[in-house]
């Protein structure tokens, strides 16, 4: 029988469009402590995990989380154990989840970009991977992040180290910044780099005063919010890519959606504007169930349409591409 | 796919569920008589048991499928609804990692575990008619590899046997364009996770369904339907009395069972639909208990077990005559198919990284695993028991190489004559007869035939522990009788009574009573026979042993018989009756090991034993080998071993009853909150544990979604103006995580700690019932949103949380380091986790003091509820009155206040146990009055500076220390990273995650500098 959720980023086939989202699921087995991570792993078509850097980062002070209304400002500052540690301890563990496996990789350079792309294909146990997601767009961190994402050359200087760098066999994501004028720029120099996919959005830049002590609550003052209130901003960066990048357009370069959803609507949406797959996180945290319920939810409307998901991709371009 | 559906899983490969011949059974079990005891370790669906069974044998049958465990309970013992329920939801949870497994291969091309997905049939030339199992396919989701393997002939002759038990159209068959010129090929959706996943699935999908009547209607359903295919696949016909019932749909079922179950369910469930009416019919229909009790007769001859053959628990107790093994053959699927799940046990020590593994199916290339497994039932079973082999042997290289086999295991390997007139051979084309061979392996004389010196197997240390000489008389007379526990009920029995007699000794008790019928002592050494026993006085005539104090405290003792829960309700009941809130008379339920222990002390079964101590017999065994090593050290060793392990509790996201959400503090705005909530989802949540807790009920958060979502679509073009009220008060998004304040159950009143003194030794091995109230005890944020939120929660409104988190403390470990006092200083609502912790130190018979830490003392004035736990509510206050009911005199609670207000003081405590000031400068007074510091441990919780002011406090007087965190969370379970604190490790400053790592802290772990 047809997988109706099956989708098809590149050469990769995965059996649903749904990813963690960088930063939400950990680096690798920490959601099994859940009773249930069986099922949240069956509805997944691909796994992303946090962001991985060259060397053991350890964060930002604290507090490193603020609530907002329908989302949260965060400001972890890619804690990790650096690579070497990731590869050692933690990515066997990948091995068991049976999915296709997405590495989200940080540097401060663009030199620290290619020495990991390079690490991390040479290095035996990452067949496992099956691409790398290009953090170029981390608003916590000092250094490197977002201020490469802002800037096309850089994105386009570092993709082209990462392609070059990297096993020909592993798909090369860059996350992009919401934090632009025209996310199309950074779109089109990351695909000039040679990007196989894009994803888009990190997380919106923003922050939080405490007013009995009247200093900004987050250790690190800015933060990165998420959650649903980023989800009409996500949304029209991916449906501007796809309605201006000839390339988005025609399949060639696939887009994975990421901001804000909680709810099987929402990657109806982001489909509909031109998402191939769809990371989710923040929501996970405050509904672990929320993958299940997703899946159920699309499957059941897919059903009801009689159609698939890679018939939805870019549908709500439908009139545009009459002109 | 649409909507997952579980003829997606539907396998054609169902060894279990054929019809058996059972006349060859029939002969293989000739020689069994009645009272024999036939061992059956892999069972598979019980066919062959039920056969020796029927010859009157006793029969202990196990296998490490889950399903097939279920299958032959099914089949074997009467079981009920609820009980049936439980299984397939063990079930479930098992085969997502260990069945599963089984049937995964490794895709050439990445390297990764797959399932392979499909068998494609292939037709004969000319003959569209005719198709026959060709290759199986796999592809792999990750690297997009496809390709396809064909089957061996043996495989192919194992599909098509299977096949033909099944209907016509089983599966829709789709023809396969342009492949081939001559054959046509097909292919069937087969199995990724076969029959146990779609069943499991099936039962999953049942479980789903919201509405509860229309739920238990589909689980009878189900469950009847299961157990009519298993009747009917053996007898074969119609016979069956259920059958007769007017239950369209599933009156035909007949051979498969997975193919009647889903039709069963989707006709019934369409037929549901349309008509509601016939509900009430079917339920009383589906009461099958009363079709089951044709088996109730051999309930007690029966024990199935789940377990891995290699754990296979030798010996039993009961002397075994049979053994019964039905090895993969190269032919499956007539007799007695050929069992995958024995197949992957034989399979260890196979290389596993080929991509169709063909050794499965042949036992040549098994006959190294195969003889280990002999070698292994020579060393648990004594000399006349005998294996029944079953197994058709084509060629005569495999019989005689089985046969040297079993000789080297020590086995004489006989055919069968009988068995052979019953099968016809048959022909093959090349002219060879094939033969067929059963056989049964009788026991030659071991010492003889055994090769080399004795094998390191950790069964035949039971043998050398036999031979050694031991120093001291009573040990080796204790090694005697723990063999003989083994054995005899009896003799386990009186092992239970000497354990007893030396933990209690260390506390000043007694054994008064043992009840002789339970015991034997007829051969028992004079070094551990007790002294003569007192007569018991007649009130509990029920009881096994009785145990007194020189005080007169009594403690009594049963043992756990699991058919007869009557009894040990009504010794509960009497007990109960008689020692209400006194705690003089304690009564305990022995248990043979862990699993048992806590599938009674769920609260389902813990209504019936309204006082529950438990414990069992692995931690009996320690607590007296820690006591006396030099007596108990080796038995205490391999009994422990025995012991089947807990399954570790996952994270759940569960709901919760609100029972009560009470103000605490008259005056003004209350600040603080006590929430009072219960579910028996929380089960084991240890002291330091939290739970993140959804600040809104559910209905609540859903209807919030709802407008938001309605705002954002139905605006659109045709419905102008339509208004929706939405509430712009911010909302909260995530859960808030909090430390538990005390978990009780009904039947343990508050206070029971007062009373409660059980002699420490007993008390560190000692469990209750699960509890299934708990309260958290929170302070309302200024400005926050949360918490005001949670202020909000109803009696009765249902909210969602994530636990239990953070590590468990394992509390009786700190007795083993010394401790005795622990003393607990707490500022603000830090001490409510810290009450919990009390809790538990107080069960477990730990000195208690409790410092606590707050601003005014009317903030933990309660407002009077209802029927409260204190005496005379107006005077109730929060924390000493919870911490009265653990059991501390109130000469141990100690109060430090930061404003001097108007509020008298409370009466509870003396007057010197109160200090205006902060809680840390009344704890380093207190320190300084006292002498004796030595066994002291402290646990503190509350805001930073008290921390950090207290360790220095704990480092100068050189007193051990945890420290229980708290921090903004996110995700609670280690993911997120946001509530991170200051750790040191080898001298490096580092982040730790409280809610992984955490939240309770070693003092000395804790980086306080950067804190």
């Amino acid at each position: 029988m047809k997988n109706r959720m099956q989708v098809k980023i590149k050469n990769l086939v995965m059996k649903s469009p749904l990813m963690t989202a960088s930063g939400t699921s950990g680096h690798a087995n920490e959601i099994e402590v859940l009773e249930k991570s069986g099922q949240i792993l069956a509805g997944l078509g691909a796994f992303v995990t946090k962001g991985v850097t060259l060397k053991p980062k350890e964060g930002n002070p604290e507090f490193r989380i603020a609530e907002t209304r329908t989302g949260i400002l965060n400001s972890i500052g890619l804690q990790n154990e650096g690579v070497e540690f990731f590869i050692q301890n933690e990515i066997h563990h990948l091995a068991n989840f049976e999915l296709p496996v997405f590495v989200n990789i940080s540097a401060d350079s663009v030199e620290g970009f290619g020495e990991l792309a390079a690490y991390l294909s040479d290095h035996d146990s990452a067949q496992i991977i099956s691409g790398l997601e290009i953090n170029v767009s981390c608003p916590n961190i000092k250094k490197g992040g977002a201020a490469f994402g802002t800037d096309p050359k850089m994105v386009e200087q570092i993709v082209k180290t990462v392609k070059k760098q990297i096993d020909p066999r592993l798909l090369v994501i860059t996350k992009l910044t919401p934090n632009v004028t025209d996310i199309t720029i950074p779109a089109r120099a990351a695909i000039q780099g040679g990007t196989d996919v894009l994803s888009m959005i990190n997380t919106v830049r923003g922050m939080a005063i405490d007013i009995d002590t009247q200093k900004p609550l987050l250790g690190n003052i800015i933060g990165g919010l998420s959650g649903p209130a980023i989800k009409p901003v996500g949304l029209f960066m991916v449906y501007d890519c796809f309605r201006s990048i000839p390339e988005c357009r025609s399949g060639k370069i696939p887009i994975m959606g990421i901001g804000g959803i909680s709810r099987w609507q929402d990657v109806i949406e982001y489909i509909l504007a031109g998402a191939s797959a769809v990371g989710i996180g923040t929501s996970w945290f405050v509904n672990p169930d929320v993958f299940r319920e997703i899946h159920h939810g699309l499957t059941g409307y897919l059903a009801g349409k009689k159609i698939s998901i890679s018939d939805l991709i870019g549908k709500a371009h439908g009139q545009l591409a009459m002109e | 796919m649409g909507k997952k559906r579980v003829s997606d899983h539907l396998s054609c490969s169902l060894p279990y569920w054929e019809q058996s011949q059972t006349s060859v059974l029939d002969l293989l079990f000739s020689d069994v008589k009645t009272g024999d005891l036939v061992l059956d370790p892999f069972c598979g669906a019980g066919i062959p048991a039920l056969v020796a069974l029927q010859q009157g044998a006793r029969v202990v049958a196990g296998d490490l499928n889950p399903m097939a465990v279920l299958l032959t309970r099914v089949l074997l013992q009467p079981m009920g609804l609820f009980a049936l329920r439980e299984e397939f939801q063990s079930v479930r949870e098992a085969v997502a990692d260990r069945i599963c497994d089984r049937y995964t291969i490794l895709c050439p091309g990445c390297g990764k575990k797959i399932g392979f997905e499909q068998l494609i049939w292939k037709s004969t030339e000319g003959r569209e008619d005719e198709i026959r199992p060709d290759a199986v396919q796999a592809a792999c989701i990750n690297c997009g590899f496809k390709g396809t393997e064909r089957l061996t002939d043996s495989q192919v002759r194992r599909q098509i046997t299977q096949s033909r038990t099944s209907p016509e159209n089983w599966f829709p068959r789709k023809k396969i364009q342009g492949t081939g010129s001559k054959n046509s090929y097909y292919i069937h959706d087969q199995f990724t996770q076969r029959n146990l996943a779609s069943l499991a699935d099936l039962f999953h999908g049942i479980n789903s369904i919201s509405m509860k009547k229309s739920r238990e209607f589909f689980q009878s359903v189900f469950i009847s339907t299961l157990f009519q295919c298993i009747t009917q696949g053996i007898s074969g016909n119609s016979s069956n009395p259920i059958s007769d019932a007017e239950i369209p749909g599933i009156r035909k079922a007949s051979v498969s069972l997975e193919v009647n179950v889903w039709k069963a369910f989707k006709d019934q469930f369409e037929q549901w639909m349309q008509n509601k009416k016939t509900t009430n019919a079917l339920l009383s229909f589906v009461r099958f208990s009363d079709s089951i009790k044709a088996f109730e007769d051999t309930d007690d001859h029966v024990t199935i077990i789940h377990s891995d053959c290699l754990e296979f628990p030798f010996p039993q107790r009961p002397k075994i005559t049979h053994v019964f093994l039905d090895p993969p053959g190269d032919q499956a699927g007539i007799c007695l198919s050929a069992s995958e799940f024995q197949g992957a046990w034989l399979r260890k020590g196979v290389d596993q990284k080929r991509f169709w593994n063909t050794e499965l199916q042949s036992i040549e290339d098994n006959l190294e695993p195969f003889q280990k497994l002999l070698e292994k039932i020579a060393a648990s079973t004594d000399d006349s028991c005998r294996i029944i082999l079953s197994y058709r042997a084509s060629k005569k290289e495999t019989w005689e190489a089985l046969q040297d086999r079993s000789s080297a295991a020590g086995y004489e390997l006989q055919e069968l004559e009988s068995v052979k007139s019953l099968i016809p051979c048959r022909k093959k084309k090349q002219g060879k007869t094939e033969a067929e061979k059963y056989g049964f392996l009788v026991r030659t004389r071991r010492n003889n035939r055994r090769p080399g010196p004795e094998p390191s197997d950790k069964n035949t240390k039971a043998v050398s522990l036999h031979e050694t000489q031991f120093p001291h008389p009573i040990q080796s007379a204790m090694v005697r009788l723990l063999s003989e526990a083994s054995e005899n009920q009896k003799a386990y029995n009186r092992l239970c009574l000497i354990l007893l007699e030396t933990i209690l000794a260390k506390d000043g008790y007694r054994i008064v009573f043992a009840e002789p019928n339970q015991f034997d002592w007829s051969e028992a050494d004079r070094e551990i026979r007790p002294e003569a026993l007192h007569s018991h006085d007649k009130n509990f005539p029920t009881i096994d042993i009785a145990a007194e104090h020189p005080d007169g405290r009594q403690i009594y003792f049963c043992f756990y018989d699991p058919g007869n829960e009557k009894k040990h309700k009504q010794v509960a009941g009497k007990i109960f009756q008689q020692d209400r809130q006194s705690f003089h008379r304690v009564c305990y339920l022995i248990f043979e090991n862990r699993l048992q222990m806590n599938s009674c002390r769920q609260i389902e079964w813990a209504d019936n034993w309204p006082r529950g101590f438990f414990v069992c017999y692995p931690d009996l065994c320690q607590q007296a080998g820690k006591i006396q090593p030099d007596l108990f050290r080796d038995p205490a060793d391999r009994f422990s071993k025995r012991s089947v392990p807990s399954r570790k509790q996952g994270i759940r996201h569960f709901r919760a009853e609100v029972l009560r959400n009470s103000p605490v503090g008259l005056k003004g705005k209350p600040m603080h909150y006590k929430l009072e909530f219960q579910t028996s989802d929380m089960k084991n949540i240890g002291p330091g544990q939290f739970v993140m807790v959804d600040t809104l009920p559910i209905g609540q958060r859903k209807k919030m979604d709802q407008i938001y979502y309605q705002n954002a679509y139905t605006t659109g073009k045709n419905q102008p103006g339509k208004k929706i009220r939405i509430d712009l008060m911010p909302k909260s998004y995530l859960k808030r995580p909090f430390g538990i304040q005390r978990a009780y159950y009904h039947c343990f009143e508050w206070g029971y700690h007062h009373t409660l003194s059980l002699p420490p030794v007993l008390a560190g091995i000692t469990h209750t019932v699960f509890p299934h109230k708990f309260e958290i005890f929170y302070k309302r944020m200024e400005g926050g949103i949360g918490t005001r939120e949670m202020t909000d929660l109803k009696k009765g409104d249902q909210v969602r949380m994530l636990g239990p988190l953070g590590k468990y403390t394992h509390i009786p470990e700190w007795r083993s380091q010394g401790i005795s006092e622990v003393h607990l200083v707490g500022g603000g609502v830090g001490m409510a986790p810290l009450v919990f912790f009390g809790q538990a130190l107080k069960f477990y018979s730990f000195d208690l003091k409790a410092f606590i830490g707050i601003d005014r003392i009317e903030s933990l004035r309660e407002t009077p509820y209802g029927k409260s736990f204190a005496e005379e509510p107006e005077k109730a206050y929060v924390y000493i009155e919870e911490l009265g009911g653990i059991g501390l005199r109130p000469c141990d609670i100690y109060l430090s206040r930061e404003y001097r207000d108007n509020e008298k003081l409370s009466e509870k405590i003396p007057d010197n146990n109160y200090h205006y000031g902060l809680v840390t400068d009344q704890y380093r007074s207190y320190l300084e009055k006292i002498k004796n510091r030595e066994n002291l441990m402290i646990i503190a919780c509350g805001p930073k500076p008290m921390m950090v002011v207290l360790q220095r406090i704990a480092s100068v007087f050189d007193i051990p220390m945890k420290v229980l965190l708290e921090k903004r969370m996110g995700c609670g379970i280690g993911v997120c990273m946001s509530c991170v604190c200051r750790t040191k490790k080898d001298q490096k400053s580092q982040y730790s995650r409280v809610c992984v790592e955490g939240p309770v802290f070693d003092a000395n772990e804790i980086d306080w500098e950067k804190l």
